[in-house]
């Protein structure tokens, strides 16, 4: 069985599949999938999550404080300067 | 000397989630150290965590582990450590409170993160600056506030997000925007990021949601390019609490 004669339930869910493909071929050429680059993760890990200061050693030994400084710093810079260009 | 990685807080409720056999990203031992209703998840580590790819990546799968079995979970950032147990709740007794409100907010819930890039002139005008415009009449001290107001409500303003907002809409649980500053105005560059707090599991509706929403919004698009990763922990959504 198939084309007019199909029932209407089975042929809603093949529409809706085709709609979703027509819908991520155009999106293509815009979205793309950035999944667990070292970007994204270098990103979150140090520049997102709790932060605590007081007895903290953020960074232990080798990169101690060096990193949480800089982002600290360009966090401020972003606050301070929202209209500055380097 | 040793030190107490953390990876990330969690609530004491859900400690029976956790089974012994969690490691850290030294494959250190995780242990849970209750506070309250909160519950801090540490290892103990004896050398210092190196920064490069491999020690970024391990502390991404820890924490992601954590995730997946912990209801409620706000990752801690990369390096987090304490000389013992009593300094990590030192440490934690001042955002106590503000840690709890974020648990209930991301509780069952997980992070997509959307990249908007672009070239800066193509950016839409939003109404919301456009009301905090400095008024000529205001003294000194009213521009001075109305220009901090403006750059405040500037860095969390993404317009170009509008359009793709309705298709969105029914998976957002909470949002937080960054607007990227310094960008060269004739090159492509990061404009904005987006994170979204969505249900866990949604993941996969929601980018075919985003994608619905790109398809009928090109046009209204111009030359945006949009990238999208997750589901995450909810890295962005942990109280800013930075010294």
């Amino acid at each position: 069985m198939s084309g007019e004669g199909q029932p209407r339930r089975d042929r809603e869910p093949r529409a809706a599949a085709e709609r979703r493909e027509r819908d991520r071929a155009r999106a293509e050429e815009i979205l793309e999938r950035a999944d667990a680059s070292l970007l994204e993760i270098v990103d979150h890990v140090l520049n997102k999550g709790v932060v605590v200061s007081g007895e903290l050693l953020l960074g232990v030994a080798g990169v101690d404080l060096v990193y949480l400084r800089v982002t600290a710093v360009l966090c401020a810079a972003d606050r301070l300067l929202p209209g500055e260009r380097p | 000397m040793s030190a107490l990685a953390l990876y990330g807080v969690g609530r004491s409720v859900d400690a029976p989630a956790l089974s012994g056999q969690l490691r850290g990203a030294q494959d250190e031992a995780l242990r849970p150290l209750a506070f309250g209703p909160l519950l801090l998840i540490a290892g103990e580590v004896e050398s210092p965590p190196a920064l490069d790819e491999a020690a970024l990546r391990a502390h991404d799968a820890a924490v992601r582990a954590l995730h997946a079995v912990l209801p409620a979970f706000l990752p801690a950032r990369f390096g987090s450590a304490a000389e013992s147990e009593q300094a990590l709740s030192r440490a934690f007794e001042p955002l106590a409170g503000l840690l709890d409100e974020a648990l209930l907010l991301v509780r069952g819930r997980e992070q997509m993160t959307l990249r908007l890039f672009g070239q800066p002139q193509d950016a839409p005008a939003s109404d919301a600056l456009a009301q905090t415009a400095p008024d000529g009449a205001a003294g000194p001290g009213a521009r001075y506030l109305t220009r901090l107001a403006h750059a405040q409500a500037r860095s969390r303003e993404v317009p170009e997000l509008a359009v793709l907002r309705p298709f969105l809409r029914e998976f957002v649980r909470a949002e937080h925007a960054e607007r990227a500053t310094g960008a060269a105005p004739a090159a492509e560059s990061l404009l904005a990021s987006v994170f979204h707090l969505i249900d866990r599991g949604s993941a996969g509706a929601y980018a075919q949601a985003l994608e619905a929403g790109i398809a009928a919004g090109r046009a209204s698009l111009g030359g945006l390019r949009v990238s999208l990763s997750g589901p995450w922990p909810a890295w962005s959504f942990a109280p800013e609490a930075l010294p």
